[in-house]
């Protein structure tokens, strides 16, 4: 087990770049040695799409993230997981049916970052995307959350939901917001001097503006955590 | 289950009707009918149905000045139903097509965004998907719009607080010191 190593989904990386907190990444890979990996599925759709826009419109975040590349902060792994992909998608996709059909949430890209995880062992997992990291933790409370959307009663499939969720047990997924808060504990804001707290606060709300799946209940919990 | 034809008329009638609140509500229904049977007609009523709406909302859009094209939008989503009881698929999405530029010609004359109406449409239509528990990534691609303008999005709304929020925090900043500072506070 690579037990420093985080492997980083685009979701995490967005969020990072477009609150300007991306540093957080050096700042552990300094301090702590933590290793940054993506595969290269997260180099394109991070970095190389954008870049190919003519309206520029997330050109800035795809040159940070390239930068952070070319500065060894991230590494890019080459692997392919197709079919495992494929058949965990399957799995993913046809454990929820709503009115006799299939509801179909899991989509390739975020499979192949739990596939990756457990083939390149790193059982750590950076994303803010909030799908995913709900099937591999509370995947009932996703039932619960389809019923209420749907207005439908909600079926299980039982045996690939066990089936899903043995594949995934071993996973950690944690956001940019825990990262903050690490990075906060660890003197990442001490610069801001008597309102380190109060920066520490608005980057965790930075953070969740720029789409890291974070409740507001649990902003909350933060910032009592830091009065402590 | 929400056949095309029913689909259809929902949107004619909520628009014959110049009534935003049962446009929206027919924008509710073909989203979630889109979800279980992701189709490319389901997706042009969905965003198209919510444009409409927003349209409603807008007295700019409803005056005098539109009347010609709010007869056009009536006539083509009547064509719209018509041509679904008769199961033509051809002539359907082609009529899809000439809504789309008509809801388009609404705007173009009072331009003030960048992003016009129809892109919000497909942006706001991304993200309730994911809303509803769709994935970014499927989200994203069954839409065409980025993963991040659905960040951006829903880093605004409330979404992530209508959802259980799996793990518990304490028990997740414990995990994620082991994974980052190996422990150490």
């Amino acid at each position: 087990m690579k037990s420093n190593y985080v492997l980083c989904d685009a979701s995490s990386l967005i969020s990072l770049t477009v609150s300007c907190l991306d540093s957080l990444l050096p700042f552990f890979q300094e301090k702590f040695r933590v290793r940054f990996l993506i595969p290269k599925s997260v180099e394109y759709e991070a970095v190389t799409r954008p870049l190919s826009f003519k309206s520029k419109i997330h050109s800035f975040s795809a040159l940070r993230i390239k930068d952070m590349i070319h500065d060894e902060v991230i590494e890019v792994v080459s692997e392919n997981a197709e079919e495992e992909t494929k058949e965990l998608m399957r799995l993913g996709n046809s454990i929820f049916h709503a009115r006799g059909r299939t509801v179909r949430l899991m989509h390739m890209g975020e499979t192949e970052m739990l596939v990756l995880a457990n083939r390149l062992q790193v059982p750590s997992l950076l994303m803010d995307e909030r799908t995913t990291r709900i099937l591999v933790e509370d995947p009932i409370s996703m039932k619960k959350h389809l019923q209420k959307e749907f207005r439908a009663n909600i079926m299980v499939n039982k045996k690939h939901l066990l089936d899903f969720s043995s594949k995934v047990k071993d996973l950690d997924v944690i956001r940019s917001t825990e990262l903050l808060y690490l990075a906060y504990e660890n003197g990442f804001l001490r610069h801001f001097n008597d309102i380190e707290k109060d920066a520490a606060e608005a980057a965790l709300y930075n953070l969740k503006y720029a789409g890291c799946a974070v409740s507001f209940n649990e902003l909350k919990e933060y910032a009592k955590l830091m009065v402590r | 289950m929400l056949d095309f034809p029913t689909a259809a008329k929902l949107v004619r009638d909520a628009f014959r009707t110049r009534n935003q609140r049962k446009m929206r509500k027919a924008n509710d229904k073909i989203m979630r009918e889109w979800v279980l049977s992701p189709t490319d007609e389901l997706y042009q009523l969905s965003v198209y149905s919510y444009v409409l709406a927003k349209m409603l909302s807008k007295p700019r859009f409803m005056g005098r000045t539109y009347s010609g094209k709010h007869k056009e939008i009536d006539s083509l989503l009547s064509r719209l139903v018509s041509f679904a009881q008769k199961n033509n698929q051809k002539e359907f999405s082609q009529t899809l097509l000439t809504l789309k530029s008509s809801i388009q010609d609404v705007e173009s004359s009072d331009a003030r965004y960048i992003k016009n109406m129809m892109e919000k449409g497909r942006l706001k239509t991304a993200a309730t998907l994911y809303a509803q528990g769709i994935s970014l990534s499927a989200a994203s691609e069954m839409t065409g719009v980025e993963k991040q303008e659905i960040m951006d999005y829903a880093g605004k709304t409330l979404m992530f607080d209508r959802m259980g929020e799996g793990e518990n925090l304490s028990k997740r900043l414990k995990k994620a010191r082991k994974i980052l500072t190996g422990g150490k506070k």
